[in-house]
């Protein structure tokens, strides 16, 4: 009689199951660790300098909370246009003597072309000099944090006295809202949602007035409006806040 | 999940079945890794033993040890067909001593040809799968990808907007099918060639041990 082998063999379906853990295992890690492109999202607020839809009451002064506003400049008004009878050719005056050489070396036909160069390297010199101090100074205020707390300011919350806090939530909505990858060809899909925002921040309420047939799109809505929330600072005088927004692809306006 | 969530119905059936192919691909290259493996170190372990034991019925007494060796499965189907003949043959013994001129070595010659095929056709089966995903699988993913950027054009062409921020999300979301094919095949081919190349090793140690057996079988029972 021929013996018959018994074999401890595991079948294949063990390591189908192991082989299934290990790829939800890895998708896991890849997802968590931002492996995949399009996973990754820049987390770091933005600030907008949004002048134009960052009201405030009184722009030339600032803020009125502040208090460290100096007072408005006087309006000058404007000049008033003479009558071309009433106007007159300036004077001529007879130039300084400290310009006389200069104006002797400006004199078409003395200046020789590697004057001409000096002096045009000079201009571009001072050009960019100016430019240099200008954009250090910007960069020494944004690091000191002058202007934080006062409305319309790049460093502003949006809860100052004088801002307007429902464009500061649109404008973190819209920051949000940005970074989904929305792409449709249909532009006038639209959700409107009313916001209710907490004395602490959150979102306490949230109802759709209106959704769009996309599912994708009202599901991306969901998205920014998530994200922007880990944004949103409480809003101002302590108490709750209520508005809608409406949700386009073009992007996030104000109901 | 972004990435997945925006790609249209065809680039997410194509992701899929890339899926798909994954999974079993990998359990495959466990199942066989594990197989391959043990049969190596049993039939290292079972030639060790046969050179060692003096008595064909004592190593069949212990061929279970052995059970994921090909090398015990040819013993055990050469030996059994020598038994065959024993008994059919004129001159009865003692079953346990087998010492008798036996005319039929090419029967135990086709018994051990066909244990040799039939653990061949054991040892490559589902291998064929890795070879199908390893020469599929890209031009799959390659499909997803151009599946997906003719509907990201299509898009394009009807927003009339050719900016970067709306050609890059539908090119990239069209070229992850792409990469996953890629990831599926890779492990795949590389899985196939090395479980081709340790088959080939197994299938030439049987051939060895095939024709070592029938030297002693002739040797020992036919005076040759």
């Amino acid at each position: 009689m021929k013996h018959t082998l018994k074999r401890r063999e595991p079948g294949p379906g063990g390591m189908l199951v192991c082989s299934f853990l290990c790829h939800a295992v890895i998708f896991l890690i890849a997802t968590n660790l931002n492996f995949l492109p399009g996973l990754h999202t820049d987390n770091s607020p933005v600030y907008y300098v949004d002048v134009v839809n960052l009201p405030v009451a009184n722009p030339q002064a600032g803020s009125p909370a502040g208090g460290t506003a100096s007072a408005p400049p006087a309006v000058e008004p404007p000049p008033q246009i003479k009558e071309p009878s009433q106007m007159k050719l300036p004077a001529v005056k007879p130039a300084p003597k400290a310009a006389g050489k200069q104006q002797a070396k400006l004199s078409p036909g003395t200046e020789t072309a590697q004057e001409f160069e000096e002096r045009l390297a000079k201009l571009e010199r001072d050009t960019e000099a100016r430019h240099q101090a200008a954009a250090l100074e910007a960069a020494r205020r944004r690091a000191t944090g002058a202007g934080r707390g006062q409305a319309g300011m790049p460093g502003a919350t949006g809860t100052e006295a004088g801002s307007d806090y429902a464009s500061y939530i649109r404008s973190r909505l819209e920051d949000a809202f940005r970074q989904e990858d929305i792409f449709t060809p249909d532009r006038n899909k639209v959700v409107e949602v009313r916001l209710t925002i907490g004395r602490t921040g959150r979102i306490i309420g949230k109802r759709y007035d209106r959704s769009s047939s996309d599912m994708m799109f009202n599901n991306a809505v969901e998205r920014a409006i998530s994200r922007a929330e880990r944004d949103f600072r409480p809003p101002p005088g302590g108490g709750t806040f209520e508005h809608g927004f409406v949700f386009k692809p073009q992007g996030v306006g104000k109901n | 999940m972004g990435i997945f969530a925006t790609t249209g119905l065809v680039v997410k059936l194509v992701l899929f079945v890339l899926l798909y192919f994954s999974v079993v691909s990998w359990a495959i290259i466990f199942f066989k890794l594990l197989q391959v493996h043990r049969a190596k170190n049993e039939s290292e372990r079972f030639l060790e033993f046969f050179w060692k034991a003096k008595r064909f019925d004592a190593i069949n007494a212990q061929l279970d040890r052995f059970a994921n060796s090909p090398l015990a499965v040819l013993f055990n189907e050469g030996y059994g067909e020598l038994k065959k003949l024993m008994e059919k043959g004129e001159e009865k013994q003692d079953p346990t001593v087998i010492s008798t001129d036996l005319a039929g070595i090419d029967n135990i010659s086709r018994a051990l040809r066909r244990a040799t095929t039939s653990e061949i056709t054991r040892l490559e089966k589902y291998t064929t799968f890795l070879a199908t995903t390893g020469s599929t699988a890209p031009f799959i993913g390659l499909f997803g990808t151009v599946w997906g950027i003719m509907t990201a054009f299509k898009g394009i062409g009807e927003t009339g907007s050719a900016s970067l921020a709306v050609v890059a999300p539908g090119i990239a979301e069209a070229l992850i099918a792409t990469a996953i094919g890629l990831v599926a095949a890779i492990p795949a081919v590389m899985g196939y060639n090395h479980f081709q190349h340790k088959i080939r090793v197994i299938v030439g140690e049987m051939d060895s041990f095939s024709t070592e057996f029938l030297n002693i079988v002739q040797r020992t029972f036919t005076g040759k």
